[in-house]
Parts: structure tokens; sequence; C-alpha cells
């Protein structure tokens, strides 16, 4: 009878447990830790809280699209923190296949961009010294370019750890952890997947899993994938007859 | 030595040094002295790819000449975006206009839409600001152990010294590196169209 009452009381843990991982109503959200701002109609105080993203080092590859931090990668910001050895950030060309998210190889896209402008190269190269064709094609360089490159997706390396910190107004909030060895953002779909090892925590209470989620269109919202292994804290862990 | 002579000898160094430089096209050079080594001052100097292509411009005010290197002073280098061909297809910075100055990291949106949306930074790819830098003409390769500003419509980054691989548009930043990223840089060049004459890229 008391193992089936410890069995009750370890299920309402977990049950506390998922529900403390629900979002809190005040966090920034991981995607906005990353977009820094968005020009689109953001308030002047979004603007002036810019994430800052410190790092050892950075490796700016322009032809690849590829930026890469290295060596104690720190984001953060009021509501939310992220440390990893390596953050590589992709960017592509902003196109129809990005906003249906089916453009997955950034650099192979800006091979074929180059291509393709290569292709285009012998009317450029006609215009020297002829001042008239050369505004006119000026304007249309201009043109092309507009095309701008945004960010498609993060990838987090390496003790990867993420942090919500709890709503300072909750006298009895608690921050979340997640930690894995990777972590992938997408900035397309805005879901971060931890991958290796990952395991949340909050307090004593800890979850494994073969992935995280953290789901930033809804506010952040943390959800583990195919559960295995969890506690409810010291009490449970240590009492007689827990089996451990 | 006469003021003819004086002319002369100052003009020969001046085809030297570009002589020396390649592929790379002196467009500007306001002031030229003699001596062991050749300066320049408020100088552009394109660098092209093996399509003939535009791989950057590298501005600055001083330049100094001493073998296979270029001590470069306030250096400011434009990665260019595209497949440009002669340096007639880019609104370059003339001599009468102010060089363009880093915004601070976490501007707001309107510094960043007034330096995008300049004319003279429209076939911007990045642009990289540092104090001073050294270019090796060997290897194609710039260094500096200064403070650097990396801009580019994506993300702006700050750090401690660079190299740049410029036949590859690759940059290292050191080290102290902090970064801001933008995930809808599309934005900064649709909203609010910058005037295009009282906008000479130079910002705060």
């Amino acid at each position: 009878m008391t193992s089936h009452f410890r069995t009750i009381l370890a299920a309402a843990g977990v049950c506390a447990s998922l529900a403390a991982f629900q979002p809190a109503a005040h966090a920034q959200g991981f995607g906005g830790m990353f977009s820094g701002f968005n020009m689109n109609g953001v308030t002047q105080d979004e603007e002036e809280t810019s994430t800052v993203i410190t790092a050892s080092a950075a490796d700016i590859d322009l032809e690849q699209n590829i930026i890469t931090l290295i060596g104690d990668v720190v984001v953060d910001d009021q509501a939310n923190k992220i440390t990893c050895n390596k953050m590589t950030i992709y960017l592509e060309e902003d196109s129809a296949d990005t906003l249906v998210g089916t453009a997955d190889k950034p650099a192979e896209k800006a091979a074929e961009k180059k291509q393709e402008k290569k292709e285009e190269k012998p009317s450029a190269v006609k215009a020297d010294g002829k001042n008239d064709q050369a505004g006119a094609k000026k304007d249309e360089k201009k043109d092309e370019n507009n095309a701008s490159k945004n960010i498609s997706k993060i990838i987090c390396t390496g003790d990867v750890v993420y942090t919500k910190r709890a709503d300072p107004n909750d006298p009895n909030g608690q921050d979340q952890i997640a930690m894995s060895e990777q972590a992938d953002y997408d900035a397309i779909k805005e879901v971060i997947v931890m991958t290796g090892n990952p395991v949340m925590m909050q307090g004593a209470n800890k979850m494994y899993g073969d992935r995280i989620e953290i789901l930033i269109k809804e506010g952040n919202r943390m959800r583990v994938i195919n559960p295995k292994v969890y506690y409810t804290g010291e009490s449970f862990l240590s009492s007689p007859g827990s089996g451990r | 030595m006469g003021f003819r002579a004086r002319k002369i000898h100052a003009l020969s160094l001046l085809f030297l040094l570009a002589a020396v430089l390649g592929s790379g096209v002196l467009l500007t050079a306001q002031d030229i002295s003699s001596g062991s080594y050749t300066v320049l001052k408020r100088y552009i100097y394109p660098r092209y790819n093996g399509d003939n292509e535009i791989q950057y411009l590298v501005y600055g005010s001083t330049a100094v000449n001493k073998g296979s290197l270029i001590y470069l002073t306030t250096p400011m280098i434009d990665i260019v975006d595209g497949s440009y061909t002669s340096i007639r297809l880019i609104d370059t910075i003339d001599a009468k206009d102010p060089y363009p100055t880093p915004y601070k990291l976490g501007s707001d949106g309107a510094v960043l839409r007034r330096f995008w949306n300049s004319t003279h930074h429209k076939h911007s790819q990045a642009w990289i600001f540092a104090e001073k830098a050294t270019f090796d003409k060997s290897t194609n390769i710039l260094t500096s152990d200064e403070p650097a500003y990396f801009r580019s419509r994506q993300l702006d980054a700050d750090g401690i010294g660079f190299d740049a691989f410029n036949d590859r548009k690759f940059i290292h930043i050191r080290s102290n590196v902090r970064v801001v990223l933008r995930l809808r840089g599309k934005a900064l060049e649709l909203e609010e169209p910058a005037p295009s004459t009282s906008n000479k890229g130079v910002q705060q």
C-alpha cells in the first residue's frame, strides 16, 4: 500500500514537473535572443535591447555564407541564456524556397547563385568604358543585389546549456535548464531541437529523452520527445523502497 | 633636384607601385612622397578575382608600401556582393565624400537603414573597419592586431584583431568577439529608403 502511495506521489511530482516546464508569460524566447531586433514594426525599446553574443573568436565565410563563433559562446538576455563551445550560423538567399522551408543547404544555394551570376557576366563586361550603359547596368546590379540573405539556421555544438530564467515576479519560480551536445535552431520553422543526451531540469527534477524541442512560436514551450527516465526530487530518490 | 625632376620621380614611383600591386588599379592618389617607400593618401584599391569580378575595395587615409607589404591606416574594406566586372558599376566613395564609420553594435533601425541604404553601400556584402592593417600582396591576406568592426546586413561583429583571406572572402576575428544577429536582414533595405543626397555614409 505504501508502495502504491509512493507511486502516486511520484506521478504527481512528474505532473507538477511537466506543468512547471510550460513557458513563463514574460519569456522573450530563444528566437528573440537570436533575432536581436526585427526591423518590421518593432518598438524603439525592442531595437535598443539587441542581444549581444560573445565568443572567443569568429570565422566569417562570406562565400559559403557561414559564420562560426568559436569558444565560450554566450547568448544572454534578460529571459534566456545559451552557452556552447561553437555556434555556426547559416545564411541563405531570401527566396520562395526560404518561405516554404525547403532550402536546407545554403552553401549549395550560394554556389548555384554564383553560377547564375557568372552566366550573366558577359553583358556587364560590355558595359566597360560606356558611361550610359554602365549607369543602366549599375541600376540592374543594385536590384539584383537587393535580394538579401537571411539567417536560415543556427547550430550550437559542445556542452550546450539553455537556460530559461524564472519569472522574477514569481516567488516560487525556478530556472528551467536544458543541456545537450547539440542544438539546432531552424529560423524558418522557429524551433530549436536539442540532441545528444539531452536532459531537461528544473530544481531537483530531471527529464531525459531522445531530443528536446523548444517551440518558439508557442512561447518557448519545451517538450521532451520519447521521455525515458525522470526523477522527481531528492526526497523521492532517497526514500526507502523506491528501488534505487 | 629641381621641381620638375621631383615631379617625374614621384610619378615614376606611382607607376612602380601600380605595377607591384598587380591586378589592382589605383584610382585615387592625392599625394605621393618619395623615399625608400611609397605613400598613398586617400586611396581606393579594388581587387579582382580570377573571373575578373571585383572581390572587394579597400579605402583608407594612408597606405605605405614597403616590399610585399602595404601598411594601411584607417582601412575600410568594402566586400562587394555580386559580379561587378568594372568599378564603374559601383558607387564608390569619392574624394569629396567623407569616409563612413562603423555604427555602434546594437544600433537602432534608423541608423542601420541610413548606413545600408546609402548609395555607397548598396552593392556591399559587408564592411570591415580597423584603425590599422597590413596587406600582404604575396598572400593577398589582410591582417590587423587592432580592434576590428565587421558590419553586414545580417550580423555585426566587433573584436580584436582579424585576418581577412580576401581571395575567398573569409574573415577570422581573433578574440573578444561580440556579435549582434538580425534574422530579417531584408527589411533593412525595404524600410524607409534613405535620401540619396544627404546620406554620404557617415554614421554617428
